[in-house]
Parts: structure tokens; C-alpha cells; sequence
């Protein structure tokens, strides 16, 4: 007859920050199912789960027994199973090991209200989230839209509209008599370096004799 | 006006060309310059010795970022909340508006990166675009988000992120900021003059670029960013030579998040910068 399992004494967390999901906690069950118990749940002194709530919940949904080791945190409990092997061809130590990172990623949905009442509560989260994924977390959007011309509001002048050729045309020549004959028409020398003209001329700037300057410089 | 937040120079077998330090003397930016112990005596003959940080090692090829985050260790340790460095390649640096670039005679294109910068909690990486990839008669927008910034960057001081690998450190390091929720700012306002790279004799990229002997180091330069980012980067080649290729698309929604109280003014303020005619004087 199988041992009836014993909870008493052990608590969820009502205020836990995670609220899971419903494929996390089918594969959290399918991973008790399939592969065993793997890493432990941690309680605090009272018995109040501060990690692995779900685990616990399809832990006791399928009826597996609890074995509670006490420490005060000053060494690493080591959870070993003594019937898994990572060589063994069976794979299942090895599936074990990607269900223990899988669930972690599937089952974790945060309770941005439960976060948010930390926060406020005092409760220091800076070494978890950079404070713009904070933000986005507890604000559902990471910022604002920006429109950089807006944005740009306060800052020295930057007036850049499209001044591209409306329209290139390449222009074959027979002979540099026809290049010279097509110089004259529109007015402007054309060189062996000339690569392209603009019609109306548009004469390149000097520009090493210009220069930005502030009044202190 | 001169930046709030320090500026080094990372340099090396560049006492000669020493083009980013003589841009800098030219505009008045106080700064230092970054070398190894080796170069003391060729640097300190052209350079006044008190802009000059040296190095505790040496020839460790590996490129430079160990000179890197050794710079970002020492504004640490001078309290900096940021700094700003710049590859030593630079030859000035160049405001764009009105479809025409000009050049700047002083350090207030830094202030008002600085300025703007700090307008933001989450921008760690800021810089001036180059002068040759800001078209001129594009309409651009004042500055690109969440692009690779590089060889004039403001960065960050209080974020845990350091420079590494040997190559592509600056896209390496915008990508992991990208990748982290972060924006970076690419100014098209303000652009940095940057002579092509292998252009100039000398740094540490031409060392890297004839790995073993090799002409052709750039095939690793892009096969390293790729097994860093393989997720973005792909490798082409183009002008017959290997070149990375970067998706910047899946940073498009990381968005820039005010400082809570920051006021930001309406209308045109030019930093009293104004455009002279060197000849005579006039605007």
C-alpha cells in the first residue's frame, strides 16, 4: 500500500511573485511523472514555501511524499539521485536536467502588482533588473515612442531635408568634341574628373574656411 | 565649453600620426591619452606628459580592450559617472545641418552629446556618427537608437557590462547593451572625422587584421562577432573583402526612457555655436 503523504505543516507563499502558467504547470507534473523528483523546494522556518511553489502544488497533486531537511542556509543541501545517471542511455537523468530548466522558463509569469507592493514595501530588486526592464515590467512598456526630431527639442539646430538629385540621367558622348559641345550648352566646365554635373549648377562649397565657433573659443 | 566627463585616447605605435590628440589640442578638449610603457619616450616628446596614462602592461595581443577596460576602471576610480573614448584615428570632429558639414573648433558638440545623453536613464552608449556615413543631402533624423555607436563613445560608468573578445568590440558591446533592454544613441548632428581604418600606421586593429601572417584577419574579425551574436550577425562578402552583417531590427521597440524631472526646453538652443568665415571673421 503506498505511503499516504504528509503536507502538513507546509504552506504556499499567498504572496509569491510568480504566478505561473497553465503549460508550466503541466510540465512541471509531467516532469514529477516522468523523471522523479529533482531539485529541492525551499521553505522558511514557519514551513512557508519561498521557492517552488508550483512544484509543491503538483508534488502533492500526484501524491509525493515530502522529506524536510533543516539547514540554516550555511551549506548547499545536495539533492543526490541515487538511481539516475547522466551516461545512462536511457537518457532520463539527462531529460531530468532540461526539464529543470525548461519548467523555470515556462512557468514563470510575474504578478506585476505583487512586485510593484514589494517595491513599495521597501523590498530592493536592483541587482535582479536593470531599472528600464523594471520599469518596463511594472509599466508594460519599456518607454516612450520617439520621434527624434521631437526628441531633439532644446538642441542646436539640425535641419537636414532631402536635397537628392530629383533625377540622374547618364549622357553617352561619341568624343570629347561632344563633351565639349555639351559644356557649352549647359554652361559648365566639364574635366577628364568630372563625374556628374547638377542642372541648375550647384557650386561646391568651400568649406575648410568655415567653421563652427562658441564665443569662448 | 569643455565636457563634463572625462576623454581618453587609446593609442598605440601612433605617436607620429597622433591624429584623435591633435584634433583635441586643436579644439582646447582637455584629455588623456592612453599607452603602453614602451611608447613613454615617443609620446611624451609631442605630448605634454601630464595628458599621457600609462598602461601597466604591455604587447599582450589582445587587441585593445584590456587598454579599454583599463580606462573604464580608471573614470571609475576618478568618480566619472560616465566617459568618453575615442579610437586614436580621428582626424576633428563636424556638425551637420542644412545639408552642409562644417567643422568645429571646440569641445561643445561634446557638451551637448553629454547633455542629451543624460537626458535618458537607460542610454550607456552614445557617440558621433562618422562624417562619411552621415549623406549629406539625405534627410536624416539628429541621431539613430539603437545602432552599434564606435571609435567616439560616451559610455556609462554604472553598468556591469565590460569590453571584450579581440575584435569588433564596439558592436560586440552596442548589442550586449541592446540585447539587455538598453538604447544607444548615434549622433548624425555630430560626426566624428575618422580616417578609414588601415588607413593610418599603427593601433591595434592592424595587428589583428594579419592574424598569423594573414592579410586577410577579417574573416575572423566577422566569424568571432558571429559565434558572439549569431542570433543578428551574418557574414558576407563584399568589395571583395568579408564583412559582418548586422540585424539591428529586434532593438527597434527598446525605447528611450526620460530621467524623472528632466524639463527639456522647446526650440533651437546652438550652445552659442555659430558659423564663421575663418578669413575675415564673418558669419
Amino acid at each position: 500500500m503506498a505511503r499516504k503523504a504528509d503536507y502538513s505543516g507546509i504552506r504556499p507563499d499567498v504572496k509569491n511573485a510568480n504566478k505561473g502558467t497553465e503549460r508550466g504547470r503541466y510540465m512541471v507534473e509531467a516532469s514529477l511523472r516522468e523523471t522523479g523528483a529533482g531539485r529541492s523546494i525551499l521553505l522558511d522556518k514557519d514551513g512557508r514555501i519561498i521557492a517552488g511553489n508550483k512544484t509543491f502544488e503538483a508534488a502533492s497533486d500526484i501524491g509525493l511524499p515530502v522529506r524536510i531537511v533543516q539547514t540554516d542556509g550555511s551549506e548547499l543541501v545536495a539533492v543526490q539521485r541515487t538511481d539516475l545517471d547522466l551516461d545512462d542511455y536511457t537518457g532520463t537523468a539527462r531529460k531530468l536536467a532540461y526539464y529543470d530548466n525548461r519548467t523555470s522558463s515556462v512557468d514563470l509569469a510575474w504578478d506585476v502588482e505583487q512586485i510593484l507592493a514589494d517595491v513599495n514595501a521597501g523590498l530592493d530588486l536592483s541587482g535582479l533588473w536593470f531599472e528600464h526592464e523594471l520599469d518596463g515590467l511594472l509599466n508594460g512598456i519599456a518607454g516612450e515612442v520617439v520621434d527624434p526630431a521631437q526628441e531633439w527639442q532644446g538642441m542646436p539646430e539640425f535641419v537636414q531635408p532631402d536635397t537628392m538629385p530629383y533625377r540622374t540621367i547618364n549622357v553617352h558622348f561619341n568624343d570629347d568634341a561632344a563633351v565639349q559641345d555639351f559644356a557649352r550648352i549647359i554652361g559648365q566646365d566639364l574635366t577628364d574628373k568630372t563625374k556628374y554635373v547638377w542642372h541648375p549648377e550647384q557650386k561646391p562649397q568651400k568649406r575648410l574656411d568655415v567653421q563652427y565657433v562658441t564665443n569662448e573659443s | 565649453m569643455n565636457p563634463k566627463y572625462p576623454v581618453y585616447i587609446i593609442s598605440k605605435g601612433r605617436a607620429d600620426s597622433r591624429l584623435t590628440s591633435k584634433a583635441l589640442e586643436k579644439m582646447h578638449v582637455p584629455y588623456r591619452i592612453v599607452i603602453e610603457p614602451q611608447e613613454y619616450a615617443q609620446y611624451a616628446a609631442v605630448i605634454d606628459p601630464a595628458k599621457i596614462l600609462v598602461l601597466p602592461f604591455s604587447n599582450l595581443g589582445l587587441g585593445g580592450i584590456p587598454a579599454r577596460n583599463w580606462v573604464w576602471e580608471h573614470s571609475v576610480s576618478v568618480g566619472a559617472e560616465r566617459h568618453w573614448i575615442m579610437d586614436d584615428n580621428i582626424n576633428g570632429f563636424v556638425r551637420l545641418n542644412q545639408n552642409k558639414k562644417y567643422r568645429v573648433n571646440d569641445g561643445t558638440v561634446f557638451v551637448a552629446m553629454e547633455e542629451f545623453v543624460d537626458r535618458y536613464k537607460n542610454v550607456p552608449m552614445a557617440g558621433p556618427n562618422y562624417r562619411f556615413l552621415a549623406k549629406q543631402r539625405q534627410a536624416i533624423p539628429p541621431f539613430y537608437t539603437n545602432s552599434r555607436v564606435y571609435s567616439c563613445i560616451l559610455l556609462a560608468n554604472n553598468v556591469p557590462h565590460r569590453w571584450r573578445g579581440r575584435y569588433n568590440e564596439d558592436t560586440d558591446l552596442s548589442l550586449r547593451f541592446l540585447k539587455d533592454g538598453f538604447c544607444t544613441i548615434l549622433f548624425n548632428a555630430f560626426l566624428a572625422n575618422k580616417t578609414a581604418t588601415m588607413t593610418v600606421k599603427g593601433g591595434n586593429t592592424e595587428e589583428l587584421y594579419k592574424l598569423n601572417g594573414q592579410a586577410d584577419g577579417r574573416l575572423l574579425m566577422a566569424q568571432s562577432l558571429q559565434q558572439q551574436h549569431p542570433d543578428v550577425v551574418t557574414i558576407t562578402r563584399k568589395w571583395g573583402r568579408w564583412q559582418h552583417q548586422v540585424d539591428y531590427r529586434p532593438f527597434k521597440n527598446n525605447r528611450l526612457i526620460r530621467r524623472p524631472g528632466v524639463e527639456i526646453p522647446q526650440g533651437v538652443d546652438d550652445y552659442g555655436m555659430r558659423l564663421v568665415h575663418l578669413d575675415d571673421g564673418t558669419a
